[in-house]
Protein backbone atom coordinates (compact mmCIF):
# COMPACT_ATOMS: atom_id res chain seq x y z
CA UNK A 1 0.00 0.00 0.00
CA UNK A 2 1.28 3.67 -0.80
CA UNK A 3 1.76 6.07 1.85
CA UNK A 4 -1.54 8.01 0.17
CA UNK A 5 -3.67 4.49 0.67
CA UNK A 6 -2.31 4.68 4.63
CA UNK A 7 -3.46 8.32 4.84
CA UNK A 8 -6.96 7.89 3.79
CA UNK A 9 -7.45 5.20 5.77
CA UNK A 10 -6.15 6.68 8.57
CA UNK A 11 -8.52 9.77 8.08
CA UNK A 12 -11.35 7.58 7.19
CA UNK A 13 -10.30 5.61 10.95
CA UNK A 14 -10.53 8.61 12.53
CA UNK A 15 -13.31 9.76 10.96
CA UNK A 16 -15.03 6.95 11.95
CA UNK A 17 -13.81 6.98 15.66
CA UNK A 18 -15.19 10.54 15.72
CA UNK A 19 -18.29 9.61 15.15
CA UNK A 20 -18.44 6.52 17.46
CA UNK A 21 -18.04 8.68 19.97
CA UNK A 22 -14.32 8.75 21.13
CA UNK A 23 -13.19 12.11 22.14
CA UNK A 24 -11.76 13.87 19.13
CA UNK A 25 -8.54 14.50 20.73
CA UNK A 26 -8.04 10.78 21.62
CA UNK A 27 -9.46 9.77 17.63
CA UNK A 28 -6.86 12.07 16.43
CA UNK A 29 -3.75 11.58 18.45
CA UNK A 30 -4.35 7.14 18.42
CA UNK A 31 -4.98 7.29 14.54
CA UNK A 32 -1.66 9.37 13.89
CA UNK A 33 0.57 7.44 16.00
CA UNK A 34 -0.96 4.31 14.50
CA UNK A 35 0.03 5.73 11.37
CA UNK A 36 3.34 7.14 11.83
CA UNK A 37 4.32 4.09 13.52
CA UNK A 38 2.85 2.07 10.35
CA UNK A 39 4.83 4.19 7.96
CA UNK A 40 7.82 5.23 9.79
CA UNK A 41 8.23 2.36 12.58
CA UNK A 42 7.81 1.74 15.84
CA UNK A 43 10.39 3.26 17.78
CA UNK A 44 10.02 6.94 16.08
CA UNK A 45 6.09 7.22 16.76
CA UNK A 46 7.19 5.81 20.32
CA UNK A 47 9.53 8.40 20.30
CA UNK A 48 7.10 11.07 19.05
CA UNK A 49 3.99 10.66 21.21
CA UNK A 50 6.45 10.98 24.00
CA UNK A 51 7.42 14.29 23.07
CA UNK A 52 4.47 16.17 21.50
CA UNK A 53 2.94 16.15 24.30
CA UNK A 54 5.39 17.94 27.01
CA UNK A 55 6.20 20.53 23.75
CA UNK A 56 2.72 21.44 23.01
CA UNK A 57 1.59 22.24 26.60
CA UNK A 58 4.98 24.04 27.33
CA UNK A 59 5.07 26.39 24.11
CA UNK A 60 4.96 30.15 24.76
CA UNK A 61 2.45 30.25 21.72
CA UNK A 62 0.00 28.51 23.30
CA UNK A 63 -0.41 30.54 26.51
CA UNK A 64 -2.77 32.97 24.68
CA UNK A 65 -5.47 30.80 24.40
CA UNK A 66 -5.73 29.99 28.73
CA UNK A 67 -4.87 34.02 28.76
CA UNK A 68 -7.83 35.46 26.35
CA UNK A 69 -10.11 32.84 27.63
CA UNK A 70 -10.17 34.51 31.40
CA UNK A 71 -10.32 37.46 29.84
CA UNK A 72 -13.59 36.73 28.43
CA UNK A 73 -14.51 34.81 31.46
CA UNK A 74 -13.81 38.62 33.90
CA UNK A 75 -15.49 39.86 30.97
CA UNK A 76 -18.98 38.11 31.66
CA UNK A 77 -18.02 38.18 35.71
CA UNK A 78 -18.04 42.23 35.72
CA UNK A 79 -21.39 42.35 33.55
CA UNK A 80 -19.82 43.96 30.58
CA UNK A 81 -22.15 42.46 28.58
CA UNK A 82 -25.28 43.90 30.51
CA UNK A 83 -24.05 47.50 29.63
CA UNK A 84 -23.26 46.76 26.26
CA UNK A 85 -26.63 45.60 25.66
CA UNK A 86 -28.36 48.09 27.79
CA UNK A 87 -26.35 50.63 25.86
CA UNK A 88 -27.43 49.39 22.63
CA UNK A 89 -30.92 48.60 23.15
CA UNK A 90 -31.65 52.64 24.20
CA UNK A 91 -29.74 53.41 21.03
CA UNK A 92 -31.08 51.30 18.59
CA UNK A 93 -34.31 49.89 20.25
CA UNK A 94 -36.99 51.90 19.16
CA UNK A 95 -36.54 51.09 15.22
CA UNK A 96 -38.03 47.74 13.91
CA UNK A 97 -36.04 45.32 14.56
CA UNK A 98 -34.10 47.58 17.07
CA UNK A 99 -33.22 45.12 20.24
CA UNK A 100 -32.03 42.40 17.59
CA UNK A 101 -30.22 45.22 15.93
CA UNK A 102 -28.85 46.16 19.29
CA UNK A 103 -28.01 42.53 20.43
CA UNK A 104 -25.80 42.25 16.81
CA UNK A 105 -24.16 45.02 18.47
CA UNK A 106 -23.59 44.09 21.66
CA UNK A 107 -22.42 40.83 20.53
CA UNK A 108 -19.71 42.32 18.19
CA UNK A 109 -18.67 44.47 21.30
CA UNK A 110 -18.52 41.84 23.37
CA UNK A 111 -16.74 39.60 20.78
CA UNK A 112 -13.66 42.45 21.38
CA UNK A 113 -13.33 41.42 24.67
CA UNK A 114 -14.07 37.41 24.56
CA UNK A 115 -12.62 35.39 22.18
CA UNK A 116 -15.35 31.80 21.92
CA UNK A 117 -18.43 32.30 20.17
CA UNK A 118 -20.24 30.13 22.33
CA UNK A 119 -19.16 31.99 25.24
CA UNK A 120 -20.42 35.23 23.58
CA UNK A 121 -23.60 33.25 22.40
CA UNK A 122 -24.44 32.36 26.06
CA UNK A 123 -23.83 35.58 27.45
CA UNK A 124 -26.03 37.68 25.59
CA UNK A 125 -28.40 35.10 25.25
CA UNK A 126 -28.99 35.86 29.32
CA UNK A 127 -28.84 39.17 28.77
CA UNK A 128 -30.78 39.92 25.49
CA UNK A 129 -33.47 37.03 24.84
CA UNK A 130 -35.56 38.08 27.79
CA UNK A 131 -35.73 41.51 26.74
CA UNK A 132 -36.46 40.31 23.03
CA UNK A 133 -39.45 37.89 24.44
CA UNK A 134 -40.46 40.43 26.49
CA UNK A 135 -40.94 42.92 23.63
CA UNK A 136 -42.64 40.28 21.89
CA UNK A 137 -40.18 39.35 18.82
CA UNK A 138 -40.50 35.57 17.20
CA UNK A 139 -38.93 33.43 19.67
CA UNK A 140 -36.97 31.40 16.78
CA UNK A 141 -35.52 34.75 15.20
CA UNK A 142 -34.60 36.44 18.73
CA UNK A 143 -32.72 33.21 19.71
CA UNK A 144 -30.99 32.83 16.08
CA UNK A 145 -29.83 36.36 16.21
CA UNK A 146 -28.16 35.68 19.49
CA UNK A 147 -26.45 32.37 17.74
CA UNK A 148 -25.69 34.40 14.77
CA UNK A 149 -24.15 37.74 16.60
CA UNK A 150 -22.26 34.82 19.07
CA UNK A 151 -20.56 33.81 16.14
CA UNK A 152 -19.06 37.16 15.78
CA UNK A 153 -16.93 36.38 18.50
CA UNK A 154 -14.13 34.31 16.55
CA UNK A 155 -14.08 36.89 13.98
CA UNK A 156 -13.31 39.85 15.98
CA UNK A 157 -10.15 39.94 18.26
CA UNK A 158 -9.42 38.18 20.67
CA UNK A 159 -10.75 34.90 18.95
CA UNK A 160 -10.20 31.24 19.75
CA UNK A 161 -9.91 29.97 16.36
CA UNK A 162 -7.60 32.49 15.10
CA UNK A 163 -5.63 31.10 18.04
CA UNK A 164 -5.70 27.55 17.19
CA UNK A 165 -5.33 28.49 13.19
CA UNK A 166 -2.21 30.81 13.53
CA UNK A 167 0.08 28.18 15.72
CA UNK A 168 -1.29 25.04 13.59
CA UNK A 169 -0.52 27.08 10.06
CA UNK A 170 2.82 28.40 11.52
CA UNK A 171 1.27 32.20 11.22
CA UNK A 172 1.71 35.14 13.46
CA UNK A 173 -1.87 35.15 15.80
CA UNK A 174 -0.99 38.96 16.05
CA UNK A 175 -1.72 39.87 12.45
CA UNK A 176 -4.23 37.42 11.95
CA UNK A 177 -6.02 39.02 14.97
CA UNK A 178 -5.53 42.24 13.36
CA UNK A 179 -6.78 40.61 9.69
CA UNK A 180 -10.31 40.20 11.97
CA UNK A 181 -11.02 43.36 12.61
CA UNK A 182 -12.52 44.88 9.35
CA UNK A 183 -14.17 41.29 8.32
CA UNK A 184 -15.77 41.18 11.82
CA UNK A 185 -17.00 44.86 11.84
CA UNK A 186 -18.30 44.61 7.93
CA UNK A 187 -20.09 40.90 9.45
CA UNK A 188 -21.57 43.07 12.07
CA UNK A 189 -23.02 45.54 10.05
CA UNK A 190 -24.35 42.64 7.29
CA UNK A 191 -25.92 41.42 9.93
CA UNK A 192 -27.61 44.37 11.32
CA UNK A 193 -28.78 45.24 7.85
CA UNK A 194 -30.12 41.72 7.45
CA UNK A 195 -32.42 42.75 10.52
CA UNK A 196 -33.69 46.15 9.08
CA UNK A 197 -34.58 44.69 5.89
CA UNK A 198 -36.30 41.14 7.39
CA UNK A 199 -37.89 43.54 10.30
CA UNK A 200 -39.60 45.81 7.15
CA UNK A 201 -40.48 43.12 4.93
CA UNK A 202 -41.91 41.16 8.12
CA UNK A 203 -43.48 43.48 10.86
CA UNK A 204 -44.92 41.02 13.26
CA UNK A 205 -41.50 39.22 13.65
CA UNK A 206 -40.22 42.36 15.88
CA UNK A 207 -42.22 45.06 17.18
CA UNK A 208 -40.29 48.51 17.97
CA UNK A 209 -39.32 48.76 21.77
CA UNK A 210 -40.39 51.54 23.67
CA UNK A 211 -39.24 54.80 23.33
CA UNK A 212 -35.82 56.37 25.11
CA UNK A 213 -34.48 60.43 25.54
CA UNK A 214 -31.51 61.93 24.32
CA UNK A 215 -30.49 61.81 27.95
CA UNK A 216 -30.95 58.26 28.50
CA UNK A 217 -28.92 57.19 25.38
CA UNK A 218 -26.08 59.75 26.56
CA UNK A 219 -26.29 58.04 29.94
CA UNK A 220 -25.90 54.11 28.65
CA UNK A 221 -22.85 55.28 27.03
CA UNK A 222 -20.85 55.37 29.84
CA UNK A 223 -20.84 51.17 30.04
CA UNK A 224 -19.20 51.41 26.22
CA UNK A 225 -15.97 52.98 27.65
CA UNK A 226 -14.58 49.70 29.48
CA UNK A 227 -14.73 47.57 26.33
CA UNK A 228 -13.27 50.29 24.05
CA UNK A 229 -10.33 50.81 26.22
CA UNK A 230 -9.40 46.84 26.80
CA UNK A 231 -10.18 46.47 23.23
CA UNK A 232 -7.46 49.52 22.46
CA UNK A 233 -5.22 48.50 24.51
CA UNK A 234 -5.17 44.64 23.06
CA UNK A 235 -5.50 45.15 20.01
CA UNK A 236 -3.83 48.99 19.45
CA UNK A 237 -0.93 46.94 21.73
CA UNK A 238 -0.28 44.48 19.02
CA UNK A 239 -0.78 46.49 16.12
CA UNK A 240 1.54 49.57 17.03
CA UNK A 241 4.20 45.98 18.17
CA UNK A 242 4.04 47.33 21.87
CA UNK A 243 3.98 43.44 23.04
CA UNK A 244 3.28 40.11 21.72
CA UNK A 245 -0.28 38.30 21.62
CA UNK A 246 0.69 36.39 24.50
CA UNK A 247 1.68 39.71 26.44
CA UNK A 248 -1.56 41.27 25.00
CA UNK A 249 -3.56 38.60 26.65
CA UNK A 250 -2.24 38.91 29.98
CA UNK A 251 -2.54 42.35 30.01
CA UNK A 252 -6.49 42.59 28.57
CA UNK A 253 -7.19 39.94 31.30
CA UNK A 254 -5.55 41.65 34.13
CA UNK A 255 -7.29 45.50 33.11
CA UNK A 256 -10.80 43.45 32.86
CA UNK A 257 -10.04 42.06 36.18
CA UNK A 258 -9.09 45.32 37.71
CA UNK A 259 -12.46 46.98 36.19
CA UNK A 260 -14.69 44.12 37.74
CA UNK A 261 -12.94 44.66 41.43
CA UNK A 262 -13.13 48.67 40.80
CA UNK A 263 -16.75 48.22 39.68
CA UNK A 264 -17.62 45.60 43.00
CA UNK A 265 -18.71 42.95 40.55
CA UNK A 266 -16.46 40.32 40.69
CA UNK A 267 -16.45 37.89 44.54
CA UNK A 268 -13.99 36.14 45.42
CA UNK A 269 -16.01 32.95 44.68
CA UNK A 270 -16.91 33.95 40.37
CA UNK A 271 -13.02 34.66 40.81
CA UNK A 272 -12.09 31.44 41.27
CA UNK A 273 -14.94 29.63 39.38
CA UNK A 274 -13.19 32.16 36.26
CA UNK A 275 -9.69 30.26 36.81
CA UNK A 276 -11.57 27.11 37.15
CA UNK A 277 -13.49 27.31 34.30
CA UNK A 278 -10.59 28.44 32.47
CA UNK A 279 -8.76 25.79 32.84
CA UNK A 280 -11.19 23.41 32.22
CA UNK A 281 -12.13 24.50 29.25
CA UNK A 282 -8.23 25.15 28.14
CA UNK A 283 -7.22 21.56 28.92
CA UNK A 284 -10.53 20.47 26.42
CA UNK A 285 -8.76 22.17 23.95
CA UNK A 286 -5.47 20.84 24.66
CA UNK A 287 -6.32 17.06 24.69
CA UNK A 288 -7.51 18.22 21.25
CA UNK A 289 -4.43 19.96 20.14
CA UNK A 290 -1.99 17.03 21.02
CA UNK A 291 -4.24 14.76 19.41
CA UNK A 292 -3.68 16.84 16.02
CA UNK A 293 -0.26 17.44 16.21
CA UNK A 294 0.15 13.64 16.55
CA UNK A 295 -2.24 13.26 13.32
CA UNK A 296 -0.54 15.87 11.28
CA UNK A 297 2.87 14.15 11.55
CA UNK A 298 1.33 10.89 10.42
CA UNK A 299 -0.73 13.27 7.85
CA UNK A 300 2.56 15.27 6.35
CA UNK A 301 4.54 11.60 6.21
CA UNK A 302 1.30 10.07 4.30
CA UNK A 303 2.13 12.95 1.95
CA UNK A 304 -1.91 13.04 1.63
CA UNK A 305 -2.09 16.82 1.92
CA UNK A 306 0.77 17.44 -1.26
CA UNK A 307 -1.49 14.58 -3.10
CA UNK A 308 -4.64 16.89 -2.33
CA UNK A 309 -2.72 19.82 -3.51
CA UNK A 310 -1.70 18.17 -6.69
CA UNK A 311 -5.23 16.92 -7.49
CA UNK A 312 -6.86 19.61 -6.26
CA UNK A 313 -4.59 22.16 -7.85
CA UNK A 314 -3.98 20.40 -11.04
CA UNK A 315 -4.36 22.88 -13.44
CA UNK A 316 -7.90 24.14 -11.89
CA UNK A 317 -8.74 27.78 -11.73
CA UNK A 318 -7.91 28.55 -8.19
CA UNK A 319 -11.51 30.35 -7.43
CA UNK A 320 -12.49 26.56 -8.42
CA UNK A 321 -10.26 25.47 -5.58
CA UNK A 322 -11.05 27.73 -3.23
CA UNK A 323 -15.04 27.03 -4.16
CA UNK A 324 -14.33 23.49 -3.27
CA UNK A 325 -12.67 24.04 -0.43
CA UNK A 326 -15.33 25.91 1.03
CA UNK A 327 -18.13 23.55 0.28
CA UNK A 328 -16.15 20.71 2.24
CA UNK A 329 -15.72 23.28 5.18
CA UNK A 330 -19.80 23.71 5.05
CA UNK A 331 -20.09 19.83 4.68
CA UNK A 332 -17.49 19.22 7.85
CA UNK A 333 -18.93 22.58 9.46
CA UNK A 334 -22.37 20.70 9.60
CA UNK A 335 -20.94 17.14 11.41
CA UNK A 336 -17.97 18.29 13.63
CA UNK A 337 -16.80 20.70 16.21
CA UNK A 338 -15.03 24.21 15.02
CA UNK A 339 -11.76 23.41 16.44
CA UNK A 340 -11.52 19.55 15.00
CA UNK A 341 -12.18 20.99 11.92
CA UNK A 342 -9.41 23.50 12.09
CA UNK A 343 -6.83 21.33 13.30
CA UNK A 344 -8.05 18.48 10.74
CA UNK A 345 -8.31 20.58 7.45
CA UNK A 346 -5.43 23.08 7.78
CA UNK A 347 -3.05 20.95 7.70
CA UNK A 348 -4.12 19.61 4.13
CA UNK A 349 -5.39 22.70 2.37
CA UNK A 350 -3.03 25.35 3.44
CA UNK A 351 -0.39 24.02 1.46
CA UNK A 352 -2.44 24.07 -1.20
CA UNK A 353 -3.57 27.86 -0.66
CA UNK A 354 0.07 28.93 -0.65
CA UNK A 355 0.86 27.03 -3.82
CA UNK A 356 -1.91 29.67 -5.62
CA UNK A 357 -0.98 32.34 -4.37
CA UNK A 358 -3.76 33.26 -1.65
CA UNK A 359 -2.32 34.52 1.70
CA UNK A 360 -2.46 32.35 4.74
CA UNK A 361 -3.60 35.34 6.65
CA UNK A 362 -6.49 35.68 4.28
CA UNK A 363 -7.03 31.94 4.40
CA UNK A 364 -7.22 31.62 8.32
CA UNK A 365 -10.08 34.66 8.12
CA UNK A 366 -11.98 32.20 5.48
CA UNK A 367 -11.73 29.25 7.65
CA UNK A 368 -12.96 31.28 10.63
CA UNK A 369 -15.79 32.60 8.63
CA UNK A 370 -16.46 29.18 7.67
CA UNK A 371 -16.15 28.42 11.47
CA UNK A 372 -18.85 31.11 12.40
CA UNK A 373 -20.94 29.49 9.59
CA UNK A 374 -20.66 25.84 11.02
CA UNK A 375 -21.61 27.19 14.41
CA UNK A 376 -25.64 27.99 13.06
CA UNK A 377 -25.79 25.21 10.07
CA UNK A 378 -27.69 21.86 11.53
CA UNK A 379 -26.96 19.26 12.79
CA UNK A 380 -24.33 20.60 14.49
CA UNK A 381 -24.63 24.06 15.17
CA UNK A 382 -22.85 24.60 18.42
CA UNK A 383 -24.23 28.14 18.80
CA UNK A 384 -27.92 27.11 18.70
CA UNK A 385 -27.15 23.88 20.49
CA UNK A 386 -26.02 26.57 23.19
CA UNK A 387 -28.90 29.15 23.06
CA UNK A 388 -31.31 26.39 22.91
CA UNK A 389 -30.03 25.49 26.07
CA UNK A 390 -30.96 28.52 27.63
CA UNK A 391 -34.58 29.08 25.92
CA UNK A 392 -36.02 25.65 26.17
CA UNK A 393 -39.23 26.44 25.16
CA UNK A 394 -38.08 27.24 21.86
CA UNK A 395 -38.05 24.12 19.63
CA UNK A 396 -34.20 23.59 18.04
CA UNK A 397 -35.95 23.60 14.29
CA UNK A 398 -37.17 26.70 14.74
CA UNK A 399 -33.74 28.78 15.93
CA UNK A 400 -32.60 26.62 12.83
CA UNK A 401 -34.98 28.19 10.35
CA UNK A 402 -34.57 31.52 11.61
CA UNK A 403 -30.61 31.26 11.09
CA UNK A 404 -31.14 30.31 8.01
CA UNK A 405 -31.46 33.51 7.07
CA UNK A 406 -28.10 34.56 8.07
CA UNK A 407 -26.64 32.55 6.07
CA UNK A 408 -27.36 34.75 3.58
CA UNK A 409 -24.88 38.33 5.25
CA UNK A 410 -22.09 35.66 5.58
CA UNK A 411 -22.08 34.66 2.18
CA UNK A 412 -22.05 38.41 1.04
CA UNK A 413 -19.42 38.80 3.63
CA UNK A 414 -17.30 35.69 1.84
CA UNK A 415 -17.86 36.99 -1.47
CA UNK A 416 -16.43 40.49 -0.39
CA UNK A 417 -13.74 39.33 1.00
CA UNK A 418 -12.88 36.51 -1.81
CA UNK A 419 -12.96 39.70 -4.32
CA UNK A 420 -11.23 42.14 -1.78
CA UNK A 421 -8.60 40.42 0.35
CA UNK A 422 -7.71 43.69 1.30
CA UNK A 423 -10.50 43.70 3.41
CA UNK A 424 -8.74 41.38 5.53
CA UNK A 425 -4.90 42.10 4.51
CA UNK A 426 -5.13 46.05 4.96
CA UNK A 427 -4.44 46.58 8.84
CA UNK A 428 -1.85 43.33 9.09
CA UNK A 429 0.10 44.47 6.16
CA UNK A 430 0.50 48.10 7.96
CA UNK A 431 0.85 46.85 11.27
CA UNK A 432 4.47 47.98 13.00
CA UNK B 1 -10.87 3.28 45.61
CA UNK B 2 -7.57 3.88 44.08
CA UNK B 3 -9.15 5.58 41.07
CA UNK B 4 -11.25 7.66 43.69
CA UNK B 5 -8.29 8.71 45.07
CA UNK B 6 -7.15 9.48 41.59
CA UNK B 7 -10.42 11.55 40.77
CA UNK B 8 -10.01 13.14 44.25
CA UNK B 9 -5.90 14.10 43.52
CA UNK B 10 -7.32 15.38 39.91
CA UNK B 11 -10.10 17.62 41.31
CA UNK B 12 -6.90 19.42 43.35
CA UNK B 13 -4.63 19.56 40.93
CA UNK B 14 -7.56 21.19 38.42
CA UNK B 15 -7.53 23.93 40.86
CA UNK B 16 -4.01 24.39 41.36
CA UNK B 17 -3.74 24.75 37.45
CA UNK B 18 -6.24 27.69 38.26
CA UNK B 19 -4.06 29.49 40.42
CA UNK B 20 -0.81 28.56 38.40
CA UNK B 21 -2.98 30.64 35.50
CA UNK B 22 -3.88 33.38 38.13
CA UNK B 23 0.07 33.75 38.77
CA UNK B 24 0.92 33.43 34.63
CA UNK B 25 -1.54 36.44 33.83
CA UNK B 26 -0.14 38.76 37.31
CA UNK B 27 3.35 37.79 36.23
CA UNK B 28 2.39 38.67 32.37
CA UNK B 29 1.40 41.91 33.08
CA UNK B 30 3.91 43.19 35.44
CA UNK B 31 6.73 41.94 32.68
CA UNK B 32 4.76 43.91 30.26
CA UNK B 33 4.79 47.05 32.51
CA UNK B 34 8.26 46.24 33.64
CA UNK B 35 9.52 46.25 29.98
CA UNK B 36 7.49 49.42 28.30
CA UNK B 37 7.26 51.58 31.54
CA UNK B 38 10.54 51.23 33.54
CA UNK B 39 12.43 49.24 30.49
CA UNK B 40 13.16 46.14 32.66
CA UNK B 41 11.87 43.52 31.54
CA UNK B 42 12.05 40.31 33.86
CA UNK B 43 14.83 37.57 32.56
CA UNK B 44 13.98 34.86 31.41
CA UNK B 45 10.44 35.74 30.88
CA UNK B 46 9.31 33.74 27.72
CA UNK B 47 10.85 30.49 29.66
CA UNK B 48 8.89 31.22 33.09
CA UNK B 49 5.81 31.84 31.19
CA UNK B 50 6.43 28.20 29.25
CA UNK B 51 7.14 26.27 33.13
CA UNK B 52 3.82 27.80 34.23
CA UNK B 53 1.60 26.48 30.92
CA UNK B 54 3.32 22.77 30.95
CA UNK B 55 2.15 22.63 34.81
CA UNK B 56 -1.15 24.70 34.12
CA UNK B 57 -1.96 22.42 31.62
CA UNK B 58 -0.99 19.03 33.21
CA UNK B 59 -2.87 20.25 36.05
CA UNK B 60 -6.47 19.96 34.58
CA UNK B 61 -5.99 17.18 32.30
CA UNK B 62 -7.13 14.83 34.75
CA UNK B 63 -10.38 16.81 35.38
CA UNK B 64 -11.48 16.80 31.59
CA UNK B 65 -12.46 13.71 32.11
CA UNK B 66 -13.55 13.65 35.70
CA UNK B 67 -16.82 15.91 34.70
CA UNK B 68 -16.71 13.83 30.97
CA UNK B 69 -16.23 17.07 29.23
CA UNK B 70 -13.91 15.95 26.30
CA UNK B 71 -15.00 16.83 23.25
CA UNK B 72 -16.81 14.42 21.18
CA UNK B 73 -19.11 14.25 17.79
CA UNK B 74 -22.37 13.38 19.65
CA UNK B 75 -24.15 13.57 15.98
CA UNK B 76 -24.15 10.00 15.31
CA UNK B 77 -23.93 8.28 18.95
CA UNK B 78 -26.91 10.19 20.30
CA UNK B 79 -29.28 8.40 17.55
CA UNK B 80 -28.12 4.92 17.99
CA UNK B 81 -29.61 2.41 20.46
CA UNK B 82 -28.96 2.38 24.15
CA UNK B 83 -27.54 -0.43 24.44
CA UNK B 84 -25.20 -0.25 21.44
CA UNK B 85 -24.13 3.45 22.64
CA UNK B 86 -23.40 1.37 26.22
CA UNK B 87 -20.99 -0.92 24.52
CA UNK B 88 -19.71 1.71 22.25
CA UNK B 89 -18.58 3.67 25.90
CA UNK B 90 -16.55 0.61 26.66
CA UNK B 91 -14.56 0.77 23.84
CA UNK B 92 -14.10 3.93 23.51
CA UNK B 93 -12.60 4.06 27.27
CA UNK B 94 -10.42 1.05 26.64
CA UNK B 95 -9.27 3.14 23.20
CA UNK B 96 -8.80 6.56 25.75
CA UNK B 97 -7.07 4.60 28.38
CA UNK B 98 -4.74 3.00 25.81
CA UNK B 99 -4.13 6.30 24.16
CA UNK B 100 -3.28 8.00 27.72
CA UNK B 101 -1.63 4.87 29.05
CA UNK B 102 1.22 5.36 25.84
CA UNK B 103 1.41 8.84 26.52
CA UNK B 104 2.26 8.54 29.65
CA UNK B 105 4.44 5.72 29.23
CA UNK B 106 6.54 7.53 26.68
CA UNK B 107 6.60 10.83 28.20
CA UNK B 108 8.32 9.01 31.64
CA UNK B 109 10.97 7.67 28.54
CA UNK B 110 11.28 11.06 27.37
CA UNK B 111 11.89 12.37 31.14
CA UNK B 112 14.10 9.49 31.34
CA UNK B 113 16.37 10.70 28.50
CA UNK B 114 16.09 14.96 29.65
CA UNK B 115 17.48 13.61 32.79
CA UNK B 116 20.59 11.57 31.39
CA UNK B 117 21.33 14.80 29.75
CA UNK B 118 20.38 17.24 32.01
CA UNK B 119 18.45 19.35 29.70
CA UNK B 120 18.01 23.18 30.78
CA UNK B 121 16.40 26.30 29.08
CA UNK B 122 18.98 28.65 27.56
CA UNK B 123 18.40 31.63 29.49
CA UNK B 124 18.13 30.95 33.26
CA UNK B 125 19.17 27.56 32.81
CA UNK B 126 15.68 26.21 34.56
CA UNK B 127 16.29 21.87 34.56
CA UNK B 128 13.02 20.73 32.11
CA UNK B 129 12.94 17.40 33.73
CA UNK B 130 10.47 18.35 36.77
CA UNK B 131 8.09 20.02 33.85
CA UNK B 132 8.35 17.07 31.85
CA UNK B 133 7.67 14.75 34.88
CA UNK B 134 4.49 16.87 36.09
CA UNK B 135 3.00 16.51 32.07
CA UNK B 136 3.83 12.57 32.38
CA UNK B 137 2.08 12.59 35.57
CA UNK B 138 -0.92 14.26 34.42
CA UNK B 139 -1.41 12.25 31.65
CA UNK B 140 -1.15 9.31 34.43
CA UNK B 141 -3.87 10.12 36.05
CA UNK B 142 -5.75 11.12 33.22
CA UNK B 143 -5.76 7.40 31.89
CA UNK B 144 -6.28 6.52 36.15
CA UNK B 145 -9.64 8.68 35.53
CA UNK B 146 -10.58 6.77 32.35
CA UNK B 147 -9.66 3.57 34.16
CA UNK B 148 -12.29 4.25 36.78
CA UNK B 149 -14.47 5.24 34.26
CA UNK B 150 -14.17 1.95 32.35
CA UNK B 151 -15.41 0.25 35.28
CA UNK B 152 -18.53 2.60 35.36
CA UNK B 153 -19.21 1.73 31.35
CA UNK B 154 -19.07 -2.17 32.49
CA UNK B 155 -20.92 -2.05 35.29
CA UNK B 156 -23.64 -0.07 33.18
CA UNK B 157 -23.61 -2.20 30.69
CA UNK B 158 -24.42 -5.22 33.26
CA UNK B 159 -27.86 -3.63 34.62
Amino acid sequence: MTPVSIGIIGLTVMIALMFGGLPIGFAMGLVGFTGFAYLNGLYPALALIGMVPYRTFSDYGFSVIPLFMLMGMFAFQAGISSDLYNAARKILGRTPGGLAIASIAACAAFGAICGSSTASGATMAMVALPEMRKAGYHPGFAAATIAVGGTLGIMIPPSLTFMIYGIIAQESVGKLFIAGVFPGIIGALLLMGTIYVWCHLDRTVAPPAARTSFREKIASLKGIWVVLTIFVVVIGGIYKGYFSSTEAAGIGCFCTLVFAIMRRRITWQSFLESLYDTVRISCMCFVIVVGAMIFSYFLTTSRLPAEVAKVIGGGWNRYLSLALIVVIYLFLGCLMDTIAMILLTVPIFLPLMKAYGFDPIWFGVIVTLMAEISLITPPVGMNVFVISGVVRDVPMYSIFASAGWYLIPMFILLMLLIFFPEIALYLPASMQ
Amino acid sequence: MFQGIATKIAIFLHKFGGWVLALMMFFTAVDVFLRNALNRPILGAFEITECMMAVLVASGLAYVSVGKNQIRVQLVFTLLPEQVQRVLNIINDILGLSFCSLVAWRTLVYLKGEIEVNTRMGILLIPTPPFIAVVAFGWLLLALVLLKQLFESIKELKK
